[in-house]
């Protein structure tokens, strides 16, 4: 096939008929993508126990929609031939080599975190200084939501570089972790005992997975001090920081009331000399 | 000798075309003649590689063009071999590969043929080159079986001329043939022992199945399973003897056992085929017994007669022409004889098939027996018997399968799904009088209890009563959780009851809510530390799980409790908890500590639940009409029957086994109808969406309820930590929706939502099971 057959074969594909089926094909594509995020909120919300499940399934069915449809839209409509293709994938590759890579190095990232899935949708997780929920991961791009409510767009190959932390791997309930810190010559078994009940009777607490308390020496502020680390699950990821909180003040407030003593801080006087 | 038979066989066959093409290749050698075979397997060969870069369609003409060539000068070798014969024997080799190449390049074209028709291209179309072809498909015929017979017979004269060796394989070969037929005598024998094993089996069941349903079943599973026994047996013993066949030197034997199955499949269909129209013609009894049994076996014998004669008979033709043009012609004349006589038969039968759909519950089979009743009920007597066929194996596997206890669990889920998505028409319906319900709660008191002694879970706690009591064992505790209403304080009385009797010494404590302090827990105390002061004493201790409040410092009175019952030696611990705290313990205080047993209650059976409730009905002593919706039996007697196990399969469910739920949803699902009877319709259903508007503060409220069983306002404040405001709003909610009751100032689920929130509550990951 010459250039000119292959112009000519290109210039047909462009026919009115053809490209408004493909729009139409492609606002369908995106309609029904749409459709499968607002279901799995629903369902979601009526089984919140499954609500990760829901959202981690749409997450695949979308990524196939959007690749298989788009080409299957494509090759279905416009059926464009073995040496179109080739010429025009000839050309492709000048053009994506060197204005899109990015684009489709994310593309193919996402498709790679779909099956690697180190994070799903709907766990918390670490990413260099971001720490929040991922609400998407997208055919570009994974949409992150921090604590203060800012939704955070990372590019998909991002992450084949640098590290992520995930917090709950896809589970509902998430380790949360809790430190108090006593003076030296406190009750500590005391204090572990109370610390131990603050937690076991959270009303955010996830009984089925076990509840840790452990003691440890610490050197902050200049000071030696005991660090009780407490480690236990919430039940919904969601309640993260409820349940941190609520440990907080009902730990301080038992420590304070059964005496418990905690670090005051040096003095002005008794701190090292700066050099 | 047999070389000659072969040969006038040829010359004797009719269908001979002799073309004067075919007599000019006679006069050539042997040697020319062989070089002309090899050249045509060479390209036979060929096309063999090509095949992957070839269409269907271009394989499929090269390779009848090659079989044509093949196939047209095959009287050539028999003039030949009259003139070369027993002169030299490179020709009779010849020969042997003529048959051989024949075989393979028909064996070639028919897969070519498959190959097309599995891509749904038509393989007939009228030109020159189809005709032609179907001349030689018919032309070729005899000779196909010709050289299956000489290619036999020369792979044995070539045996026999390899000396011993090769005449012992040829024995071995026969004699394996020989061996084959005793396979299905085997088999036969083999049946036969099993046949008596299960008829023996069917007396004793028999016997018993008045006693047991289970027993009642078997007789029945047996009773069908000797009719089709001897039957499958033989169809196992032909299926070994083809994998047998297939790997022997005569292969193309297995065209023989085919007619066989045949037979033991219209066997097997007649069996069925009675079957089935015993049921339909038991739904509809139009006509008097003697006549329809007349009319079923006329049936199913003159059905299976024609559908196996159909069936040889195109196995016949498929055997002689192999997959060709010309079955491929012939083929769907087969489908229409079975179709036409399908459709006479079940035109006959259209009564009975009419009325059984009718009898079904299921709407769709009541609209095609509704159109039966027009004019053009022949053409829908088939669908309409297919349709019976299915519903009639649907309704035998859930019979059959409700005998085991995980089917009759997969059954209730699927009725639960069911029913919850059909309209609740009796909505409207005047609920069940205050009278019957305080009469049914009065009577349930001496039902509530199924043979509870019986069961290994009462057994496991009398035993460790019973080795403490003769100081067999250092053991002094069990605990027996389950939800609430499921019989925990019924099986205390029972122990309680029991060694009473026997002469121990027992104490019944009711923990009264909510004993969180030491002082509470002082008077229990004192109370068993009098009663065990001389003797061994026998503690039942019922709703332990109001020794604790889930806050800090809340679980120290439960712990002292536990020390105590490490103190006092001579006593043992009966305790009772509700599930949701014992597991909530067991997290908090390590459960295992002390009570290193533990029992959980049982779920009742769907047969319990169903006794406990009807015969509590009996007592009150109202005549009961099930709804509709449950109704889908034909026979009025197993109608009623029906109905009443799919509502009870309903109600298992719905409770989880447990009786006062059970009971709950029983008195849910009766209505008011004329006079003093009841109807049994869907139970009403509570709003539980409601709970959904709540905020979430109020569900850890629920939650927390949940897990202690009951609270007060307080004690719900101090366990979730949230200001008493908004537990007392969600305690009023409770109230108002109905899923909260009040008991002097302590709140707990009314029993009719108990697992409806408990459901919704797992639902959101606040309460969970371990």
């Amino acid at each position: 096939m010459n250039s000119n057959d292959s112009l000519s074969e290109f210039l047909q594909l462009l026919q009115f008929q053809k490209i408004s089926t493909l729009v139409v094909g492609l606002i369908l594509i995106v309609a029904v993508g749409k459709f499968l995020k607002s279901l799995s909120g629903k369902l979601g919300e009526s089984a919140p126990n499954y609500r990760l499940q829901f959202l981690q399934v749409t997450t695949i069915l979308s990524f196939l929609l959007y690749i298989l449809g788009t080409v299957g839209l494509v090759f279905g409509v416009l059926k464009p031939s073995k040496e179109l293709l080739l010429a025009l994938g000839g050309s492709a590759a000048v053009a994506v080599g060197f204005s899109l890579k990015d684009l489709v190095g994310s593309i193919v990232a996402g498709v790679t975190l779909l099956f690697d899935r180190p994070f799903q949708v709907g766990d918390r997780v670490t990413f260099d200084d971001t720490y929040g929920e991922i609400t998407n991961i997208g055919l570009r791009a994974v949409r992150l939501q921090t604590l203060d409510d800012n939704e955070v767009t990372i590019p998909n190959s991002k992450f084949m570089s640098e590290w992520v932390a995930s917090g709950n791997s896809g589970a509902l309930d998430m380790m949360i972790v809790c430190t108090f810190h006593l003076a030296l010559d406190s009750d500590v078994a005391k204090a572990k005992n109370l610390i131990y009940q603050v937690v076991a009777t959270s009303r955010f607490v996830f009984l089925k997975k076990p509840i840790k308390v452990l003691v440890s020496e610490s050197y902050e502020n200049f000071e030696l001090v005991l660090k009780i680390a407490v480690k236990a699950y919430v039940f919904d990821v969601r309640f993260e920081k409820d349940f941190e909180s609520d440990i907080y003040e009902r730990g301080t407030a038992i420590l304070a009331r059964n005496d418990i003593k905690r670090p005051q801080g040096l003095l002005p006087s008794e701190m090292p000399p700066a050099h | 000798m047999v070389n000659q038979v072969i040969f006038i066989m040829a010359l004797l066959l009719p269908f001979q075309m002799i073309t004067a093409q075919d007599l000019e290749g006679s006069q050539k050698t042997s040697v020319s003649y062989s070089e002309r075979l090899s050249e045509l397997d060479k390209r036979l060969e060929r096309i063999h590689q090509d095949k992957e870069s070839l269409t269907t369609e271009a394989k499929y003409n090269k390779v009848s063009v090659l079989w044509e060539d093949v196939a047209k000068n095959l009287k050539q070798h028999f003039v030949s071999y009259s003139d070369a014969e027993g002169v030299n024997r490179p020709w009779q080799e010849g020969v042997a590969l003529r048959f051989q190449l024949l075989r393979k390049v028909s064996n070639e074209r028919e897969q070519a043929l498959q190959e097309l028709a599995l891509e749904g291209k038509s393989i007939f179309s009228v030109d020159s080159n189809t005709l032609r072809r179907i001349g030689v498909e018919i032309r070729i015929i005899p000779y196909k079986f010709l050289a299956y017979f000489y290619e036999r017979w020369n792979w044995v004269k070539t045996r026999l001329s390899e000396g011993f060796v090769g005449a012992l394989h040829v024995f071995l070969q026969l004699f394996f043939i020989l061996l084959l037929a005793l396979v299905p005598v085997v088999f036969f024998k083999v049946a036969k022992l099993v046949e008596s094993k299960i008829e023996k089996q069917k007396k004793v069941s028999f016997y018993l199945s008045f006693r047991s349903q289970w027993h009642r079943n078997l007789t029945t599973g047996l009773t069908l399973l000797s009719e089709y026994l001897p039957w499958l047996f033989t169809l196992l013993a032909l299926e070994v003897v083809d994998i047998l066949l297939a790997s022997s030197e005569f292969t193309e034997l297995t065209y023989v056992t085919v007619y066989l199955s045949y037979y033991v499949y219209y066997k097997v269909f007649r069996v069925t085929l009675e079957l089935v129209l015993r049921e339909v013609a038991s739904s509809s009894l139009v006509a008097p017994k003697e006549d329809i049994n007349k009319k079923i076996r006329t049936t199913s014998r003159f059905l299976g007669l024609v559908l196996l004669t159909t069936y040889c008979v195109k196995m016949a033709f498929l055997s002689i022409l192999g997959q060709s043009i010309l079955f491929s012609i012939i083929e769907p004349f087969f489908g229409f004889i079975v179709l036409a006589l399908l459709f006479f038969v079940s035109s006959r039968w259209e009564l009975e098939i009419e009325h059984y759909l009718k009898q079904t519950n299921v709407f769709f089979l009541q609209a095609v027996a509704r159109r039966m009743e027009n004019r053009f009920s022949l053409f829908l007597s088939l669908p309409a018997l297919v349709l019976v066929g299915i519903h009639f194996l649907l309704n035998r596997t859930v019979l059959w399968g409700s005998q085991f206890e995980f089917m009759k669990v997969v059954y209730a889920k699927v009725l639960r799904v069911k029913y919850e998505t059909t309209k609740n028409d009796s909505l409207n319906m005047e609920k069940v009088d205050e009278d019957y319900v305080e009469k049914f709660f009065a009577a349930s008191e001496q039902y509530r209890n199924p043979k509870v002694i019986d069961t290994d879970f009462y057994q496991d706690i009398v035993k460790q009563l019973d080795l403490w009591a003769a100081d067999e064992s250092t053991e002094q505790t069990v605990a027996i959780f389950g939800s609430r209403g499921c019989g925990k304080t019924r099986v205390l009385r029972e122990l309680e009851a029991h060694y009473s009797e026997m002469g121990h010494e027992c104490l019944a404590i009711d923990v009264t809510p909510k004993i969180f302090t030491e002082k509470g827990l002082d008077t229990i105390i004192e109370q068993v530390e009098k009663a065990s002061k001389d003797e061994n004493l026998i503690v039942f201790l019922d709703n332990a799980h109001n020794l604790f409040l889930s806050t800090v410092g809340g679980f120290s009175t439960y712990r002292v409790f536990l020390e105590k019952i490490e103190e006092m030696k001579n006593v043992f611990w009966v305790a009772t908890y509700g599930d949701f705290s014992w597991q909530l313990l067991g997290s908090v205080v390590g459960k295992n500590q002390y009570f290193r047993i533990e029992q959980k209650v049982p779920r009742w059976t769907i047969e319990e639940i169903k006794n406990c409730i009807l015969k509590t009905h009996e007592v009150v002593g109202r005549k009961l009409v099930y709804d509709e919706i449950f109704r889908s039996s034909q026979k009025l007697e197993e109608g009623v029957a029906s109905a009443e196990n799919r509502f009870f399969y309903l109600i298992w469910e719905k409770s989880g086994g447990i009786p006062g739920l059970a009971q709950s949803f029983w008195l849910r699902s009766l209505r008011r109808t004329h006079g003093e009877s009841l109807k049994v319709c869907l139970p009403v259903e509570n709003p539980i969406s409601e709970l959904s508007h709540l905020n979430q503060e109020m569900h850890f409220v629920y939650a927390s309820i949940m897990k202690h069983e009951n609270l007060n306002v307080s004690e719900a404040a101090r366990a979730t930590n949230l200001p008493r405001a908004i537990v007392k709003q969600a305690m009023f909610r409770g109230l108002e929706e109905g899923f909260l009751c009040e008991d002097h100032g302590r709140y707990r689920f009314t029993m009719d939502w108990y697992e409806d929130v408990k459901k919704y509550l797992k639902g959101k990951n606040l309460i969970y099971e371990f």
